[in-house]
Parts: C-alpha cells; sequence; structure tokens
C-alpha cells in the first residue's frame, strides 16, 4: 500500500508540555481514523501535517512533499474540515464555499459551478443563500466539509465530522465520506471521539495518547477478538444445551440465555444446530465474538 | 435533491498561483465591507470635499488666465484663504505680484499643490479615520469570533498575505475617498489650464499625492487593523480606535492653547523689555488695535499671536496628536512650503507606530494557530 501521509520521530513541545512524542506514523490509502482522547495531541498532528505549527525535531512528508519546507503545496493538496464551529462571517453560504476554492486557485467562475456542484453533493439546498452566522450546527458542518472538498483535494483530513449532526444527516456524511473514498480514491484521515464512526468507515485505526502512538493497525486487525469464540442466544432448555455442547465445546454460561463457546469454530457450526436439535432448544442468535473497539481504545489508552 | 445534483465529480483544471490569494481577499473584504448602508454613506460624503476643490481650481486657473478676475476679493474669501495665508504664502488678490516674482509655473505648482494638501489634511483626513473606523473593527475580530482562521490558514495562504489582503481592504477604500479624487482634481485641473505644458511643470503632484496617501493609509489602517486584532468585540475595536484620535487630538489641542499663551506673554513681555520697561495698561490678551501708532518698534497682537503659534507648533508635544503628525509630513511631501524642514519627530513616530502594530498584527494572527 503506498504511504500518502509519512512522519517520523515528531517532537513537538509547547513550553513545558511535550504535545506529540517521537510520533512515527504512515498512512495509506482508504480511510484512517484517528483517535485518542482529550490533548492526546490529535489537533498538533493535524496542524503538523498542514505545515500550520513548527516541529522541534523529526520530519514529515506528505503526498511526497515535505512538510517543512513545501507547507503551502502540501495545504493545496489538501482539503481541512476544522472540529471548530467556525466560518467566514458575512458571507453566505455559496460565497463561503466559493471564497475558499478561490484562495485554493481555482478561477472564479469555475469556483462558483464547483461550489453549487459541491453544495448539492452535500446536501445543501436553498439555505445556502442565507447568511452563514445563521446557520445551525449541522449546516455548517456541512458548509466546512464542502469548503474541504470543493477543490478535490487528494487527501482529506476531516476533524470530527459528525459531531452536531442527527442521527439522519450522521449517516449520510459517512456515506459521502466512504463514497469519497471508495469511487473518488480520496485518502482520507478521521479525526473523532465517535468510536462507531471509526467502526463504520476507516479501514486503518491510529491510536494517540499522550503525544505517542499507542496503536496503528487495520480494522480488521483490530477487530480480531483477543478471546475467539461464539456467542449463543438460546430461547429454551438451556441447560440441556449446555451439557450436549460441553461435550465438545468449552461452554461458558454468561446470563440466563446466553452462552458462549470459546475457541475457534473451523467449520464446527453445524455441530452446534446438531446439538441445539437433540437438546430440544432454540438458538435465536449466534455470533463470533468480536473485539469492542472502546475496549480497544480504553486499553491503549491505559498502556500509555 | 437538487435537480442538478451530479454527486461528487473530479476536478482537473489548472489553477491560479497562490500569488493572487491576497487579492481574492481583498475582492471579498470589499464585496462585504460596500453592503453596509454606513460605509456607503460615508463614501458619498467623502466625495463631497472634491467639489469645494473642483470649483478652487476652477477658480485659479480663471484668475490666473483673466485679469479681472483678479480683482474679486470674494474668491478669496470663498476659498477661505486667509487663515492659510501666513504660512503657504497664497494670495488670490496679490497674484500679480506672485507671478511677476516667482513666475506663473512657480505659483501654479505652489497652490496647486497646496489645495491637494488641504484636501487631504482636512476633509479627506477626517473622512478617512471615520471610514476606517466602519470598516476596520470587524475584518479581523470577526474572524477570531468565528473562529476562521483555521479555514484560512488550512488553505495555501500565508500570514503575511491573509494581512495584506486586509490592509488592502482598507487601503483600497482609502484610496478611493483620497488618491482618486486628488488625482482627479490635478487632471481637472490640467484641463482648466491654458494648455498641456502645465504637465511638465506639476508631473510631481501625482506622485506626492500617491505618497501622501500612502502615509496616511499604512500607518492608519495597520494601527486599526491591531486594534481589531486584540478583541472579538468589533465595537471595543471601533471605540479604541476613536479615542486614539480624540484624545490624542484633544490632549494636543488643550497643551497648544497653554503654550500659545505662555509664548504670547514671554513675547510681549521681551518686546516691552526692548522699549524700556513699560507695562501695558492690558495685561491679557491681544493688543488692542491702535499700539503700534504709539509704539512703532513693536510687532502687533496678531503677529505675536502668530509666532507664538508658530513656537507652540513646534512642540514635541505635538506628538500627541497622530493626527497633526500625519498632516505635518503630508504637508511636507504636497511641498508647498519651501521653508518646511522635515518632520522628523513625526517621521519617526509613525514609522514606529506602524511597525509596531505591523508586528503586533502577526503575533495576533498566528496565536489561534500556534496552540
Amino acid at each position: 500500500m503506498p504511504s500518502v501521509i509519512e512522519l517520523c520521530e515528531l517532537i513537538k513541545d509547547y513550553k513545558n508540555l511535550r504535545a506529540l512524542d517521537h510520533v512515527d506514523l504512515t498512512i495509506g490509502e482508504g480511510i484512517t481514523g484517528l483517535l485518542g482522547p482529550n490533548g492526546a495531541g490529535k489537533s498538533t498532528l493535524i496542524k503538523v501535517i498542514l505545515g500550520l505549527v513548527k516541529l522541534n525535531s523529526g520530519h514529515g512528508k506528505v503526498l511526497g512533499l515535505d512538510i517543512a519546507t513545501q507547507a503551502r503545496e502540501v495545504r493545496a493538496a489538501i482539503g481541512y474540515m476544522p472540529e471548530d464551529d467556525c466560518y467566514i462571517a458575512g458571507m453566505n453560504g455559496v460565497e463561503m464555499v466559493r471564497f475558499t476554492a478561490s484562495l485554493n486557485g481555482l478561477p472564479p467562475l469555475e469556483g462558483l459551478r464547483r461550489s453549487h456542484e459541491i453544495l448539492d453533493f452535500c446536501g445543501m439546498g436553498q439555505e445556502r443563500y442565507r447568511d452563514v452566522e445563521t446557520y445551525s450546527t449541522g449546516m455548517r458542518q456541512k458548509l466546512k466539509f464542502a469548503q474541504a472538498i470543493v477543490h478535490d483535494p487528494q487527501l482529506l483530513i476531516l476533524d470530527e465530522p459528525t459531531s452536531g449532526l442527527d442521527p439522519e444527516e450522521r449517516v449520510a456524511m459517512l456515506n459521502r465520506i466512504r463514497s469519497l473514498a471508495k469511487e473518488a480514491q480520496k485518502v482520507t484521515l478521521l479525526s473523532t471521539h465517535i468510536l462507531p464512526d471509526v467502526r463504520q468507515v476507516c479501514d486503518h485505526v491510529v491510536i494517540l495518547a499522550g503525544g505517542r502512538i499507542c496503536l496503528d493497525d487495520t480494522m480488521e486487525n483490530v477487530n480480531q477478538p483477543s478471546n475467539p469464540g461464539v456467542f449463543l442466544r438460546v430461547l429454551q432448555k438451556v441447560d440441556s444445551l449446555l451439557s450436549e455442547l460441553g461435550e465438545r465445546f468449552n461452554v461458558e454460561r454468561i446470563d440466563e440465555h446466553q452462552l458462549f463457546l470459546a475457541g475457534e469454530m473451523n467449520g464446527d457450526e453445524s455441530l452446534i444446530w446438531e446439538a441445539a436439535q437433540r437438546a430440544g432448544s432454540t438458538i435465536t442468535a449466534m455470533h463470533p465474538s468480536q473485539n469492542s473497539l472502546e475496549e480497544v481504545f480504553m486499553r491503549a489508552v491505559e498502556e500509555s | 435533491m437538487p435537480i442538478e445534483d451530479v454527486g461528487y465529480r473530479k476536478w482537473e483544471g489548472a489553477r491560479l498561483s497562490w500569488v493572487f490569494s491576497w487579492l481574492i481577499m481583498v475582492w471579498s473584504g470589499v464585496q462585504i465591507a460596500r453592503r453596509s448602508l454606513w460605509v456607503r454613506r460615508a463614501l458619498i460624503i467623502a466625495w463631497l470635499p472634491t467639489v469645494y476643490l473642483g470649483a478652487g481650481m476652477f477658480l485659479f486657473e480663471n484668475t490666473m488666465s483673466q485679469r479681472q478676475w483678479r480683482e474679486l476679493d470674494a474668491v478669496e474669501e470663498m476659498m477661505l484663504l486667509d487663515s492659510r495665508r501666513g504660512s503657504a504664502g497664497i494670495s488670490f488678490s496679490n497674484i500679480e505680484e506672485e507671478i511677476e516674482a516667482v513666475g506663473e509655473e512657480a505659483v501654479r505648482h505652489r497652490t496647486w499643490s497646496w489645495m491637494l494638501a488641504t484636501f487631504l489634511s482636512y476633509p479627506q483626513s477626517f473622512c478617512s479615520l471615520l471610514l476606517i473606523g466602519l470598516l476596520a473593527p470587524p475584518l479581523i475580530s470577526r474572524d477570531i469570533r468565528s473562529r476562521a482562521f483555521l479555514i484560512y490558514f488550512s488553505k495555501p495562504i500565508g500570514r503575511l498575505e491573509y494581512l495584506a489582503g486586509k490592509l488592502s481592504i482598507l487601503g483600497l477604500f482609502l484610496a478611493f475617498i483620497t488618491l482618486v479624487p486628488a488625482t482627479g482634481l490635478y487632471v481637472f485641473g490640467v484641463f482648466l489650464s491654458p494648455n498641456l505644458s502645465v504637465i511638465f511643470d506639476t508631473w510631481d503632484l501625482p506622485f506626492r499625492v500617491l505618497v501622501a496617501s500612502l502615509v496616511f493609509v499604512v500607518p492608519t489602517a495597520s494601527i486599526a487593523l491591531m486594534f481589531s486584532s486584540l478583541t472579538i468585540e468589533s465595537r471595543y475595536a471601533a471605540f479604541a480606535w476613536f479615542a486614539l484620535w480624540g484624545l490624542g487630538f484633544t490632549a494636543w489641542q488643550v497643551i497648544r492653547l497653554s503654550l500659545v499663551n505662555v509664548y504670547f506673554r514671554e513675547m510681549r513681555q521681551s518686546d516691552f523689555s526692548d522699549l524700556g520697561g513699560i507695562e501695558p495698561a492690558f495685561p491679557r490678551g491681544p493688543r488692542p488695535p491702535g499700539l503700534n501708532d504709539e509704539f512703532p518698534g513693536m510687532d502687533s497682537g496678531a503677529e505675536l499671536m502668530a509666532m507664538a503659534t508658530a513656537k507652540a507648533d513646534e512642540s514635541y508635544w505635538s506628538l500627541l496628536s497622530l493626527y497633526d503628525s500625519l498632516v505635518r509630513l503630508q504637508s511636507w511631501i504636497l511641498g508647498y512650503d519651501a521653508q518646511m524642514e522635515f518632520p522628523w519627530a513625526q517621521a519617526l513616530l509613525v514609522m514606529s507606530l506602524s511597525v509596531a502594530a505591523f508586528v503586533v498584527l502577526l503575533r495576533r494572527v498566528s496565536a489561534p494557530i500556534r496552540v
């Protein structure tokens, strides 16, 4: 997988506080979730990638461009959606997106055409002609997203893109992010506190805590359970099924209606159904054990 | 769903250079500013003095070309020249003698430059301060309040381009009410003159106007933006802006009045001492008319007062008023008074304030990004 962001031994100090501590990170194609508790250094890391803060030591490249010496070129190739509730006052939605398109070098007329196209993509209707100061939080989120993608950047950095959105808009926003990554091949760095968002759209997870990288792995590996097995939800005759399964599996009763079969199944699921038939019990749900991202996150943070 | 929704499409056009980014900021800032009704009103009001000075140009050129106009005292009174005549040495009624003494070209150059200096220093400076007070306060404070810095600086734009853009917004509006009408007046004067050869005599005036406008615009815009960058409430910035000029001007005028009184009394005492120490019967105020007939060696009260005022104006206390400092610099640049020395103290003050304001601006603009 070709790397898009390569950061090496980054150190950033704010007076007595070390915000980034020997950060080594490589981010490739797809969507990468950047997780971390408050004060972990996520915002600083993003500012470093954008070339907005000076490093104490270390170096890095974004899309093959040096973040220290080619910051302007790096920013031209990045679409950044800030976390804060930020906007350019005195403009309406179209004007603001057009203005940011112009700052990114789009010619005036093309900027206007593209702004309308992107606002359509973001689901902004006639409210685009309203003053941005009158926008709701959700509308401002969409506007920030629109200004981040209007110049068709290769790399998207989205800071809390779904915060403040209602459930329907949240799903729509995640779909947009996913479609940009899958259909338009945008490399995306998604910084968020909302772990289900990461689980839904990300291919890769990076957890940052105390200025250090605690975890850097694919979503698939993160989901690999530390204790593999299968959870069964049983409607009746749970004891009979427990004794039937006990002959072949290491079974543990979780609660009145739930059993856990430890170990890899390796295609032995049919044995479970046969045992249920023999015991005369009904299995209403069967799913493999999975690492919860929350657990992984908490573990990583605690270990740091 | 919008009718024209085509989903996400790639864009592969050629981008403009980032060198133009500050111009985009100017264009956008001007669009926002001109929506304000008060700004539009201020712009209209600021153009009114141009008509007055245009009439002055017309009268002057007619006085130069037609003998009968020179006898019209009304011309001088109409142009309110009396108060300035002493320093600039300009008088319409004595124009014939002046032409004989220094030549028509010199009189025209001096009068035009005096008119342009008056135009820039008084009505336009006042209108500029008012317009800056309306335009500048929200320019940066609004960006701080709406946290727009992250949007600006995540684009290929730097702090210097951001500030250049903001300064240029003010510069453009100020040029519209100073440089443009002053240059227009110059062109108007050229067309009124008997032939186009006056361009060779007065070619330097448009450049002097340009420099004088810059000398006014750069420090005022920097200071106004500095105030704007220090707060998220634009009204505080507006208050600080008007307070700076109002307090400075008032303080200097109070001190000036006291100094004039002190100098006047000193001069009068010394005058009487020279004449044998005769004490006057009128201890305070200007001398009544007729006294010079009794004491022919003495200056009149008005002359003493003018000398005392001129001496008071040399005081460093005048630096309290930024307005007076800028006016003096502009007067020197327009060069209508050949005897006027370069105002070093005023130039240093204006330069120091501009540099300090710019340093504060740079720090304030980068502060939200640093942390």
